[in-house]
């Protein structure tokens, strides 16, 4: 009687065990759309380079939305994006596990972006403290990282040092709403030979997402910090995702001569949470070895 | 799923209840004991921490507009023969107390459940908490200070013959007020030797060897993250495998566990399988006590749910290989919490006691505790990207923690008692993020020397000096801590302790945290009265840990049981 038990146990045992799993092998994902752009109802531009395009800078800021100090971050992005449109790309990545991450009920939405995550390892920004940031994600006095109160001297002198871009970017978007869908061509041109292969980048950012966010400010009457939480606080420029790979592809191999030219082709589909007024498709173009960005630019989805 | 509209009342009146019903019991009782009649036994534990907090700018205290916030339970149990019964209310009002999760407010019946046994069998249907080996795969438990509480709700089935002990069960786990969304099923088996073999029995040998299966049902088929649809699946198992050994004075206990393709937010969403191993070695002399443990995890992040992260709705839980410090700056100001997605750690620890009589332990002995861990990443290369990065098995990654502590006791005579005990450690901030600045450096280390006085003025009158320090010039600085305690036994306690961040970077945040506290226990009730500051630190129990937030006011506690 004692050996059946000890079988029957055994036999239950396996049950559960054959009851449980589901292996899923690779590919373990596929493409949210899948099909072909439609370039005959939706054909792409016509496009040629213009050598006097203008250089356009990326601002970026790595914050998140329990970190206090973020928000005076946050208006001196504003400030120079406001200050420059035509001249500066910002972009706020939420990132890091401190001050990104979901703090329920509080601060309950989660931010973060597979293409901020690997940014933010990478270049060790939430690391090394937020709110923090990169300008052109170049490296000055041999540190990548720039506080935000030099964003707007250090992109004025990248500026100001050479007006005119190194590359050329133009983007044509068409807004597929009944689809929920955005076709974007993006061209891109070498304006001179440059020594590294060149990267492109696509990207989804948002205005005007609202959303809680801690703030501290100075309590003048008894010193110290007061914690706000700002319940409707409006998050501008905030990167809400990728199209392609995360770190872009090669356009442009090292060498390549002035007056090249390339198209990339994305189809990108909407998610529920965005809200496609305020989308945008924002390029970044950068030197493949030493990522140091080249050109940066950014088109409405709407537009 | 929620049960709080079916069992909760959102009143303040049971609550108070709470504390008289234990007080009337008492009154009727002049023994706490319980007995057994033809109508069964009942007990009952019982339990409130009510916060007054106040306004306190300076130490950066939370503002709470309801001021008074209470956590209090009433757990019942009946039991008549084989048959048992029980229930647990709890109320967190208006809301639970500062760091404690805030999803738990309101009130209502959280656990109950019926259960019988008959011959080695028992079943139990409704609430319950199990582990299966040491956890790694399954683990059901309550940790009421973190906030934690992970018991499943279903159905349970344990058989317990002769050398052979098996366990099956099936349910949802707790998620606050509500049901994990996920089903949890498993089985565990363990089998002793000695419980069979007399012979093995008398001997200074055994074997006991176990396996487990825990499988877990989550409804979703797909998830869409960014451009792609990932396939999810919906049963993910883990299983794990363990065997003891003992021979004489030592003991060996080992514990594999593995667990398959299980994409979340934690782990980015790969499908790389996970794995655990814990080895521990035990030799045990009358005075001399040595024990030696490794663990390696990798991607064991086990939940009812793949969207939650923190504490939330754990299946399993992983063993911490550092010692659980109790001296206040050892043990909140940079603990270790457990890294289920990765790490390598290894602890040793040798416990002696210098005999009576002998040259270094004079009159009365001497204690000698000596302690060491290190925990270190996992040596990992990138692999696909939803396939997950690969691990080296043998390699080690960046240093996360490190602790190196001794620990002296020693009775001078009836009335002298000194402990004395001296920590170095290292923290990675960047993992384990215990840091209270805004920007944190990457790590710190510290060293932290204790020394605890206890003199034992008459048999009922006791005083104890703990004076604590913590030094360091990385992150928050050091800190100096002091606790003066005054016992009037069987009753009455009274303590004042005060906490000072020396060496913090903003002088302006060098503040005091004082604190005073009165108790009195009677009989099996313990009521406590404190009020000054509470600084922000960590808790941490078996290496899960909470942020402690700061708070001023003062706290009335009550524990009790009938």
């Amino acid at each position: 009687m004692k050996k059946m038990s000890f079988f029957q146990g055994a036999i239950l045992l396996c049950l559960w065990v054959l009851w449980g799993c589901d292996k899923i092998r690779p590919p373990y994902t596929r493409p949210l759309f899948e099909g072909v752009i439609d370039t005959v109802a939706y054909p792409p531009p016509s496009f040629s380079p213009d050598f006097s395009a203008q250089r356009v800078v990326l601002v970026e800021d790595y914050t998140g939305h329990t970190c206090g100090y973020c928000p005076n971050a946050a208006d001196v992005l504003n400030q120079i994006t406001h200050a420059m449109p035509d001249k500066v790309v910002g972009l706020a990545v939420h990132a890091g596990d401190n001050f990104a991450a979901p703090k329920p009920p509080e601060y309950p939405s989660d931010f973060r972006t597979e293409a901020g995550t690997a940014w933010d390892n990478f270049f060790g920004i939430s690391a090394a403290g937020q709110p923090n940031g990169m300008v052109n994600r170049k490296m000055f006095n041999g540190n990548r990282i720039s506080p935000f109160a030099t964003w707007n001297s250090r992109a004025q002198a990248i500026l100001n040092a050479s007006p005119l871009a190194d590359v050329q970017i133009a983007i044509k978007n068409y807004y597929l709403a009944d689809k929920g869908q955005v076709i974007s061509y993006i061209h891109a041109a070498a304006l001179k030979s440059l020594p590294e292969a060149v990267k492109l980048g696509v990207y989804i950012s948002e205005d005007s997402v609202i959303a809680p966010q801690k703030r501290y400010v100075i309590d003048t009457l008894n010193g110290g910090l007061i914690t706000l939480h700002i319940e409707d606080y409006v998050h501008m420029h905030m990167l809400r995702g990728h199209s392609g790979a995360i770190w872009g592809d090669v356009i442009f191999p090292a060498g390549a001569p002035a007056g090249t030219i390339t198209r990339k082709d994305h189809l990108i589909s909407l998610r529920p949470e965005w809200n496609p007024k305020h989308c945008k498709v924002v390029c970044i173009a950068y030197l493949a070895d030493s990522y140091e960005v080249v050109q940066a630019f950014q088109k409405s989805f709407l537009d | 799923m929620a049960y709080s509209g079916l069992w909760g009342k959102r009143s303040f009146a049971f609550t108070a209840c709470i504390i008289f019903s234990n007080l009337s019991i008492l009154a009727q009782e002049n023994s706490p004991q319980t007995r057994e009649n033809s109508w069964g036994s009942l007990t009952g534990t019982s339990g409130a921490d009510v916060w007054y907090y106040m306004k306190d700018p300076k130490s950066g205290a939370q503002f709470v507009e309801d001021r008074v916030r209470m956590n209090s339970f009433l757990q019942l149990m009946y039991k008549k023969g084989g048959f048992s019964a029980g229930l647990r209310y709890e109320a967190y009002l208006p809301k639970p107390i500062l760091g404690i999760d805030p999803r738990f407010e309101g009130q209502g019946i959280a656990f109950r459940f019926a259960a019988y046994e008959w011959k080695g069998l028992e079943v139990t249907a409704g609430s319950f908490y199990e582990q299966f080996g040491n956890g790694l795969i399954f683990r059901a438990y309550e940790a009421r200070p973190l906030g934690f509480d992970n018991f499943v709700d279903g159905f349970r089935i344990k058989y317990n013959l002769k050398g052979l002990h098996l366990k099956a069960l099936a349910g949802r786990m707790r998620n606050f007020w509500n049901w994990s969304p996920g089903y949890i099923r498993g089985g565990d088996a363990e089998f002793n030797l000695a419980e069979i073999s007399p012979r093995v029995a008398k001997s200074k040998f055994n074997c006991i060897v176990g396996g487990s299966f825990m499988g877990k049902y989550q409804g979703d088929k797909e998830l869409i993250l960014g451009n792609e649809i990932l396939q999810l699946p919906q049963n993910v198992g883990a299983w794990s495998g363990r065997a003891t050994l003992v021979a004489g004075a030592f003991s060996l206990s080992a514990e594999y566990a593995a667990k398959i393709n299980d994409p979340s937010v934690v782990n980015n969403y790969i499908y790389k399988p996970g794995q655990a191993l814990l080895v521990t070695v035990n030799y045990a002399a009358p005075n001399v006590g040595f024990s030696l443990g490794a663990k390696r995890v990798d991607n064991m992040d086990f939940r009812t749910s793949r969207y939650v992260t923190g504490n939330e709705q754990l299946i399993n839980w992983i063993p911490m290989l550092n010692k659980q410090h109790t001296y206040m700056l050892a043990a909140s100001i940079y603990p270790y919490a457990v890294q289920y997605m990765g790490e390598n750690g290894l602890q040793a620890e040798l416990q002696v006691a210098i005999p009576k009589g002998s040259k270094l332990g004079g009159k009365y002995g001497m204690d000698i505790n000596l302690n060491g861990s290190i925990v270190y990443g996992l040596d990992t290369l990138n692999g696909t990207s939803r396939g997950g990065y690969k691990s080296r098995l043998l390699g080690v990654g960046q240093q996360y923690y490190h602790d190196f502590n001794v620990e002296l006791s020693k009775k001078f005579s009836k009335k002298w008692k000194l402990n004395l005990m001296y920590m170095k450690l290292f923290t990675n901030l960047n993992v384990v993020p215990v840091s209270q600045l805004p920007s944190p450096p990457p790590s710190v280390s510290a060293h932290i020397g204790v020394m605890d006085v206890a003199w034992r003025i008459t048999t009922d009158h006791n005083l104890r000096l703990e004076l604590q320090s913590l030094y360091t010039r990385d992150d928050g600085g050091s800190w100096l801590f002091s606790l003066l305690e005054y016992t009037l036994a069987p009753h009455w306690f009274v303590s004042f302790m005060n906490q000072y961040n020396v060496g913090h970077p903003d002088p302006a945040k060098r503040i005091h945290y004082p604190m005073g506290s009165a108790g009195y226990n009677m009989g099996n009730h313990r009521f406590q009265l404190s009020a000054g500051r509470q600084r922000a630190g960590i808790l941490c129990i078996g290496g899960v840990c909470r942020a402690v937030p700061a708070a001023t006011g003062v706290t009335l506690s009550y524990i009790g049981t009938f």
